[in-house]
C-alpha cells in the first residue's frame, strides 16, 4: 500500500515537472540581442521596445515593387465640364490606392473629382509611367485625357482655383491614399469652365486584395 | 522508492522555479530564406525598415473611409456650409482633413458642435473605397441651420482682402473624434454667394 502511495506521488511529481518543463516557453523573459551579440535591444520607463525605424510610405515601397504610377494629361484646349483626366483600374485581382493629384488651370473653376461609374471610354489615351523607372512593368489602367464617355458621379471632393481671372496657381491635393479602385472603377477630374490649358496629373499605386 | 520520490520533488521544483524566472535571450532571424539577423545598434535600438500607412487608408482598405462634399449655395454671414453628425452608437468617426474655398475673404471657422435639429440641403457620404457597399452612418447638411456654433477648434482666414481667395486645406491628422450625434461643422463669417467645402473621416470601433 505504501509503495504504491509512493508509486503514485512519483508519477505525479514527474507529470508535474514534464508539465512546468512544457510550459517554461510562455513565461520566459525575452531578451532581444543583436547580429555579432554586442547589443540588447532597449526597452523604456513607458514599457516602450526602443526602435531606430527608417520609414518609406506606402507609396515608395510599393514603387521599390515597381506597382507605383503616374498619369499625366499633357495640355489640351477642353470644352466646359470636361473630364481632364480619368484613369480606370483594369485589374480584377489588384486595387488601384489613389495616392496624389496635381491640378492646373488656365482659368477660374470649379475642379471636381469623383468616381465615375463604367462607361464607354473616349478621349486621348493615356499611358501610365511606372515611378520606378527600373521596373519594366506597366500599369493595368485605362487613362484618357479629355475624357468624354463617363457621367459626373460619387463627389469625392470639389476643389476650387484661387483667382477670378488669371493667374490661377496649380493644386496639389493629397487623398492620403484613402481613394481605393476595384476593377473597371475609376477616379476623374472634371474642369467646370472651359480650358485652353491645363495640366492634370494622377499618382496612384497597386496593392494585391487579401 | 523513497528516495526516487525526493529526487522527483527536488526535480519538480527545480522545473518550476527554471519556468518563473527564466531569462532567454533570442536573435531574430529572417524568416523568408536569407541567413540575416536583426541589427540593434549600441543604443539599444532594433533597427526595422517600416512602412508607413495612414490610419485613412488602413480604414479605406476596409470600407470605412468617407468624404462629405458641400452643395453650393449662396450662403449667409455666419452660416455654416457643411456639417457632419456621427450617427453610429457603436462606432467614432475620425475627421482626418477638410477643405474649405469660398469667394470672398472671410474666417473660417471649423468646430465642434451639439446634436440638434438639423436642417440644410443633406449631403450623401462617399465611401471611398469604390469597392464597398458600406454607408456612412452620419448625416451632414450643406447650409446647415440648425446648428449652435460650438468648441471652435481652427479658425482660418482666407489670403486676400477682396476676391482671388485660396482655398484652405486643414489636415487634422484623425485628431478630432466624434460620438454618437456629436457634429463637426465648418462656418464662414462672411457672406459667402459661392462656396466649396469638403470633410473627410473614417471610423473606428
Amino acid at each position: 500500500m505504501k509503495k504504491k502511495i509512493l508509486g503514485i506521488l512519483l508519477c505525479l511529481c514527474l507529470c508535474l515537472c514534464f508539465v512546468s518543463i512544457c510550459f517554461a516557453g510562455d513565461i520566459t523573459e525575452l531578451v532581444l540581442r543583436g547580429a555579432g551579440g554586442k547589443y540588447f535591444a532597449g526597452v523604456n520607463k513607458d514599457g516602450q521596445l526602443q526602435v531606430d525605424a527608417s520609414i518609406q510610405s506606402a507609396l515608395a515601397y510599393a514603387s521599390t515593387k515597381g506597382d507605383a504610377y503616374s498619369w499625366t494629361t499633357g495640355t489640351a484646349n477642353i470644352d466646359a465640364t470636361d473630364c481632364a483626366l480619368c484613369v480606370i483600374n483594369r485589374s480584377r485581382t489588384r486595387y488601384l490606392v489613389i495616392s496624389k493629384m496635381y491640378v492646373y488651370t488656365d482659368v477660374p473653376t470649379a475642379i471636381p473629382v469623383y468616381s465615375p461609374a463604367a462607361a464607354t471610354w473616349a478621349g486621348t489615351a493615356i499611358t501610365g509611367v511606372n515611378l520606378n523607372r527600373t521596373s519594366t512593368l506597366t500599369a493595368d489602367a485605362l487613362a484618357y485625357r479629355d475624357e468624354t464617355g463617363n457621367t459626373q458621379a460619387n463627389l469625392v471632393v470639389n476643389l476650387q482655383t484661387n483667382e477670378t481671372t488669371t493667374d490661377e496657381f496649380g493644386i496639389d491635393y493629397d487623398f492620403q491614399d484613402s481613394v481605393i479602385l476595384g476593377y473597371n472603377q475609376a477616379i476623374a477630374v472634371d474642369l467646370t469652365e472651359e480650358s485652353a490649358a491645363f495640366n492634370v496629373t494622377i499618382i496612384g499605386y497597386y496593392v494585391d486584395i487579401e | 522508492m523513497k528516495k526516487l520520490v525526493l529526487f522527483s520533488l527536488v526535480l519538480l521544483i527545480v522545473s518550476i522555479s527554471f519556468a518563473a524566472s527564466t531569462t532567454t535571450e533570442a536573435v531574430i532571424k529572417d524568416g523568408q530564406g536569407t541567413t540575416e539577423t536583426i541589427t540593434i545598434n549600441k543604443d539599444g535600438r532594433l533597427l526595422i525598415n517600416a512602412v508607413s500607412k495612414t490610419k485613412l487608408n488602413e480604414a479605406s482598405l476596409k470600407g470605412d473611409s468617407y468624404s462629405w462634399t458641400a452643395v453650393s449655395e449662396d450662403l449667409a454671414a455666419a452660416g455654416t456650409a457643411l456639417c457632419v453628425a456621427n450617427q453610429s452608437k457603436t462606432r467614432k468617426l475620425v475627421i482626418d482633413s477638410v477643405y474649405v474655398w469660398s469667394d470672398v475673404p472671410t474666417q473660417v471657422q471649423v468646430h465642434a458642435t451639439a446634436n440638434y435639429t438639423w436642417a440644410g440641403t443633406e449631403v450623401t457620404g462617399v465611401n471611398l473605397n469604390r469597392t464597398s457597399a458600406n454607408t456612412a452612418n452620419a448625416i451632414a447638411y450643406t447650409n446647415e441651420s440648425g446648428n449652435t456654433q460650438g468648441s471652435i477648434i481652427i479658425t482660418k482666414t482666407t489670403n486676400e482682402l477682396a476676391t482671388d481667395q485660396f482655398s484652405i486645406k486643414c489636415n487634422l491628422d484623425g485628431a478630432i473624434i466624434l460620438d454618437y450625434n456629436q457634429a463637426i461643422a465648418v462656418d464662414l463669417v462672411a457672406d459667402s454667394a459661392v462656396f466649396k467645402c469638403t470633410i473627410v473621416g473614417h471610423y473606428i470601433d
